[in-house]
């Protein structure tokens, strides 16, 4: 009894010191609207002669990542007041704060030898007084724009939380020459559009480059026997290989996110089948049997649930199942066809191609079909691909009578813009970010 | 059971050899297709840059003598336009606070003369139709408020040179700074004609909201809600932004809650001062809980 009574009388006093202290002042501060945050990314420092001009390419390729990724606003070098001319201390914190910069890169190149180059950077919080970040990153001289790729990948990571994506690559389908007479060649490039190669000829016809979650091999289909096969390619080496030889066509190849397994469409006989092919056996597993079409399959990054889409209701639709095929369920139910879903790897969405009243649309989902939001609309966008930390997607849009393009745009649906790649292409692939 | 081993000996060598089989062939690596490796070291944990001692009141015109002695002896001096400029423009920044009295001089002649009235809450969260009244009323308490040394003809001409230039660089800055401007104009109002209790609450949001970057995009962002505790001086700025014990624990575990929460004490140190908080008050407002709710924008098919 006593006990009970002691214990109330704590309580009562532990809800009267929890209520005075309580009694301050609190606000709440609810905001939805979006603006980049104010970076200033001046010129790096250079130590040896050779480390011109990359203080300044460095310092402007990292700029330019992180305007296009809509999230920052690189501040025009001619408002700078202070020239810091040493790495090794603290910049005066107000002469970056009377230009309103939130963020500060400094960085210092140093010409190591004839080939190499070190590169020292360093991410100031202008407002909180302090570091944010340091690295030092060493490479050949003409390897270069990774150095700054990594340094824009690590400001990303420390100011969103968010892994960065700008070192990476993009396969595509580079399209030239009239439609009648149309060349399609594979193609590589960095996600920044510079560095494009042609990884494969141009005679015979090529679609749907698929990347190795984190090898550099990619699966494609090719036309090169006479009918649409899947084929592997090593980029580095340029060897490729047909995956098998099965009955009917196979198409849309997908890799497991652990690289064992590759997903594809069998049509045999116009009925198309989701299968999995095993890399080390070398064998075939149906996972769907429905008499309509299943095709564009896509896995979780956990690997166990696969996305594919289905006409099996009627209109093609949005379909989740377990990884060995069971559970299929139904995930989008809205009007208009959906098709080509592609799992985000970060795991919580599913973007898609959705056509509907003569027009074409990427949009997002929720993996259980919630919460369905359009991205982009025109009169023709297609086939979404995720960038390695599922922030961003490309995908192709043709105007009516015009050529494709790749665009990219925010999975918020900010940021649409045209991808630089040289000319006409489509099918984009972005691969996983580079070691 | 003595059969295990060699079975998964020989079952490993088989589906290696399998594999290299499969995957094999000659290794020519073409040149450009190399991936070249980047070497990287993390310094920030062994070596950050010396920082002064903690200074909680920024002096502009006083750069630590820790800063002076690099940039004399710094190794690269070749372009020579970089000394001038800091000095510079330091100058204007100055200005700011001893231009107004001039400012408000002139502003009466612009803006119509409308005796100043009380405001309520409601008139000042409609911010456009007061402005113009408000300026100039609010800048005429300024100078009562804390009379300045009269500012020189240059220090003037310095001002509205900066700030026109700063203007046509970069509006958007522009407009927001003005904007905040606006909003602490339209709160001495309020605070000279009484409407305390509720209105400098909504100053201090409104101050805070235009410097806070919501995580946009982030998994889940409208579970990102951070609590910061701001202890303020009596002159109303902010000396400490930390987060609360339960938004400290969800950022150490959270990247994505760990940035979120960057963000809201970025925001608060940017807001650096709430100079228009009643002194006489400053007993409630000494310590105040700030919340931070990222709100996802109303989704619109776009057309």
């Amino acid at each position: 009894m006593i006990r009970t009574f002691l214990f109330a009388c704590i309580l009562a006093l532990s809800v009267a010191i929890n209520s005075s202290a309580s009694a301050q002042i609190s606000i709440d501060i609810t905001k939805s609207e979006i603006e980049p945050t104010r970076i200033a990314i001046p010129e790096f420092l250079r130590q040896g002669a050779g480390a011109s001009p990359y203080n300044k390419d460095i310092a402007d390729v990292i700029s330019a990542d992180l305007e296009r990724s809509g999230l920052f606003e690189p501040l025009n070098r001619s408002a700078f007041v202070e020239t810091q001319t040493s790495l090794d201390f603290e910049p005066v914190w107000q002469s970056w704060r009377v230009i309103d910069a939130e963020v500060l890169v400094s960085g210092r190149v140093v010409e190591q030898d004839a080939n190499t180059i070190t590169v020292e950077y360093r991410l100031w919080d202008v407002f909180g007084n302090r570091q944010l970040d340091a690295a030092r990153l060493r490479t050949p001289k003409e390897n270069w724009r990774r150095i700054a790729h990594k340094i824009s990948d690590r400001i990303y990571n420390a100011l969103t939380g968010e892994k960065g994506y700008f070192d990476s690559r993009i396969v595509y389908i580079s399209e030239d020459g009239p439609k009648t007479e149309r060349r399609k060649r594979l193609a590589i490039m960095d996600q920044d559009g510079a560095n494009q190669i042609y990884l494969v000829g141009g005679s015979d016809l090529v679609l749907t480059p698929r990347f190795h979650p984190n090898k550099q091999r990619i699966a494609f289909l090719s036309y090169e026997t006479g009918r649409p096969e899947v084929f592997l390619m090593d980029i580095a080496t340029g060897n490729r290989e047909r995956l098998g030889r099965f009955d009917g066509m196979t198409t849309s190849p997908q890799f497991s996110p652990d690289g064992k397994n590759l997903l594809m469409t069998r049509m045999v006989r116009g009925n198309s089948d989701v299968f999995s092919y095993n890399a080390a056996s070398g064998k075939l597993k149906a996972l769907t049997k429905s008499p309509g079409i299943d095709t564009s399959p896509s896995y979780s990054p956990d690997g166990r649930k696969i996305v594919f889409n289905s006409s099996r209701g009627g209109k093609p639709q949005i379909y989740v199942m377990n990884a060995d095929g069971s559970g299929v369920k139904r995930i989008s139910f809205g009007s208009g066809r959906y098709t080509a879903p592609s799992w985000s790897p970060r795991g919580d969405k599913i973007a898609f191609t959705k056509s509907e009243g003569g027009k074409f649309h990427i949009g997002v989902m929720d993996v259980d079909g919630s919460n369905e939001r359009l991205l982009t609309g025109s009169y023709l966008d297609e086939g979404p691909t995720w960038s390695p930390n599922g922030r961003v997607l490309l995908f192709t849009r043709e105007t009516r009578g015009g050529q494709p393009y790749v665009w990219s745009v925010d999975l918020t649906g900010r940021n649409l813009r045209k991808v630089e790649t040289g000319g006409s292409a489509s099918d984009p692939a972005w691969g996983p970010t580079l070691k | 059971m003595k059969l295990g081993l060699p079975i998964s000996v020989v079952l490993h060598v088989a589906f290696i050899g399998g594999t290299a089989l499969h995957w094999g062939g000659e290794v020519v690596v073409k040149d450009e297709l190399r991936i070249i490796p980047v070497e990287i070291v993390n310094i920030s944990d062994i070596s950050s840059a010396p920082r002064p001692a903690p200074v909680p009141t920024p002096k502009p015109d006083a750069p630590e003598p820790i800063e002076e002695a690099p940039i004399e002896e710094a190794p690269i001096e070749e372009e020579p336009i970089e000394e001038a400029p800091p000095v510079q423009n330091v100058e204007p920044d100055v200005g700011v606070d001893d231009a107004p009295p001039e400012l408000a001089k002139i502003a009466p002649v612009v803006a119509e003369s409308d005796s100043p009235k009380p405001f309520t809450t409601s008139e000042l969260n409609t911010e456009t139709e007061t402005v113009t009244e408000t300026v100039t009323a609010a800048v005429e308490e300024n100078v009562t408020a804390k009379p300045k040394k009269p500012a020189s003809l240059e220090d003037l001409f310095g001002l509205t040179q900066s700030t026109t230039q700063d203007y046509a660089e970069n509006n958007e800055s522009g407009l927001s700074r003005t904007q905040s401007e606006k909003n602490r104009e339209q709160i001495d109002m309020a605070a000279r004609e009484g409407e305390l209790s509720t209105s400098y609450e909504d100053a201090v949001m409104r101050r805070v909201y235009n410097q806070w970057q919501i995580p946009a995009g982030a998994p889940d962002m409208e579970s990102l809600v951070v609590t910061v505790v701001v202890d303020l001086s009596s002159e109303g700025r902010v000396t400490s932004a930390r987060l609360s014990k339960d938004s400290a624990s969800k950022a150490a575990s959270d990247p994505f809650y760990n940035s979120a929460a960057n963000s809201a004490i970025r925001a608060v140190n940017k807001a650096e001062t709430f100079e228009f908080l009643p002194y006489d008050q400053y007993a409630k407002w000494q310590s105040m809980t700030l919340t931070f709710y990222p709100k996802n924008a109303p989704s619109s098919v776009p057309t």
